[in-house]
């Protein structure tokens, strides 16, 4: 992906995630019919499952880009796994406060220690672990992050599958809310999806920029270091 | 003589009786029976409880159970009455049923406003983060690209 190409996708995608914001908002409070159980809240449910997706897309992008990274020792896959796991901790952190604030309107509680939500917690403070030790472990943690990061990504399955073993949680796959809801919210929650995922897109890029830019400073940190402008 | 006597005591008696007030009339009239004249004298009658006079309300009453009774269609009418007044109850109970769903409603409003300001908090703070590190990361390699090219040419 040359420089050319990033400097046009990062606007183009948030362009995109600006437009759909709007349309999906609207479609959300105006077309998306009230649901009859949960009435008005239910429309969290909108963007806490398309982050919720969104997350284990990132997750997954971050172990491919470790393994990469692993295998080959190229940095285009470090760079890609640092910057997903950056934005998988933002999606998750969405994912965790708007699932517990749904919690509390639905079922009036904030948080339970049921097994789908400790296994999100469970992958998010990995996700974290993963960002602290590139932050503060230095260049050479690089590999030890990147095994860290393969280990977030396995636990990817076992929390999308925990659902169904939920004690409360609503279910997922071909009998979950999504699959099985109207055809109303069904469209509006697949746009909400789409919308996510060009933001999730001009997150990826412009960190990934951000990634490469930490880079060249470090490698004219030491040019300058070896020609002696830098003490 | 003796005729003479009885027949006296036969008027004067009763007439004394007589002008005697009503509470002291027996008494007197019983002191002459007692005092051996032999035939006992008669009591004089009980006075009788006069009768409450008829209650107009119960009256009343018994006309208008008489005139119920004898309509055919007024059970008819009662059992109407009693379920349309049932049926306004329960309308009444349904609103009140559904504002307080209004108001639930409501009450989830609050959360669902609570949740798309966290989403866009959490991604304004990351936005934040990335455009203040981007700014940095650019002042950085401007200026170490300049000292480096200043030192190159010096080097020259």
């Amino acid at each position: 992906m040359s420089q050319a190409k990033n400097s046009y996708l990062v606007p183009a995608f948030a362009t995109l995630s600006a437009i759909g914001f709007g349309v999906t908002t609207w479609l959300i409070y105006e077309y998306a019919p009230l649901d009859r159980v949960l009435f008005f809240n239910q429309k969290i449910f909108y963007f806490h499952v398309a982050h919720a997706f969104l997350l284990f897309a990132a997750v997954a992008v971050c172990g491919v880009g470790s393994i990469g990274f692993l295998k080959t020792r190229k940095h285009k896959w470090d760079d890609l796994a640092l910057a997903s796991a950056e934005v998988a901790v933002a999606f998750g952190a969405v994912v965790l406060v708007t699932g517990s604030i749904w919690g509390k309107a639905a079922w009036d509680i904030w948080w339970s220690w049921e097994k789908r939500l400790t296994m999100s917690l469970l992958l998010w403070l990995t996700l974290v672990a993963y960002v602290l030790v590139r932050r503060f472990a230095g260049a050479s943690a690089d590999r030890l992050a990147a095994m860290l990061a393969v280990f977030g990504t396995v636990g990817v399955p076992f929390v999308y599958f925990m659902v169904d073993r939920s004690d409360r949680h609503p279910q997922s796959g071909a009998k979950g809310v999504v699959a099985t809801s109207q055809g109303e919210i069904k469209i509006v929650m697949w746009l909400c999806v789409a919308t996510f995922l060009c933001w999730f897109l001009t997150l990826l890029i412009a960190r990934i920029q951000s990634v490469r830019a930490e880079r060249e400073v470090r490698e004219l940190r030491e040019r300058a270091l070896d020609t002696g402008v830098l003490q | 003589m003796t005729k003479s006597l009885v027949i006296l005591a036969c008027v004067v008696v009763p007439a004394l009786a007589f002008a005697q007030p009503s509470g002291s009339g027996s008494a007197g009239s019983g002191s002459s029976a007692g005092s051996g004249s032999g035939a006992p004298a008669p009591s004089p009658p009980a006075p009788e409880t006069p009768a409450p006079p008829p209650d107009p309300a119960t009256a009343a009453r018994k006309a208008c159970t008489d005139a119920m009774n004898a309509d055919p269609t007024f059970e008819k009418m009662v059992v109407e009455t009693a379920d349309r007044r049932a049926a306004e109850l329960r309308l009444q109970a349904d609103q009140e049923q559904h504002q307080k769903a209004a108001a639930a409603i409501a009450k989830n409003e609050k959360h669902v406003i609570l949740a798309y300001a966290a989403m866009w908090i959490i991604a304004a703070a990351f936005l934040f983060f990335l455009w203040r590190r981007q700014q940095v990361l650019r002042t950085e390699i401007a200026q170490l690209k300049s000292d480096l090219d200043t030192a190159t040419k010096d080097g020259k």
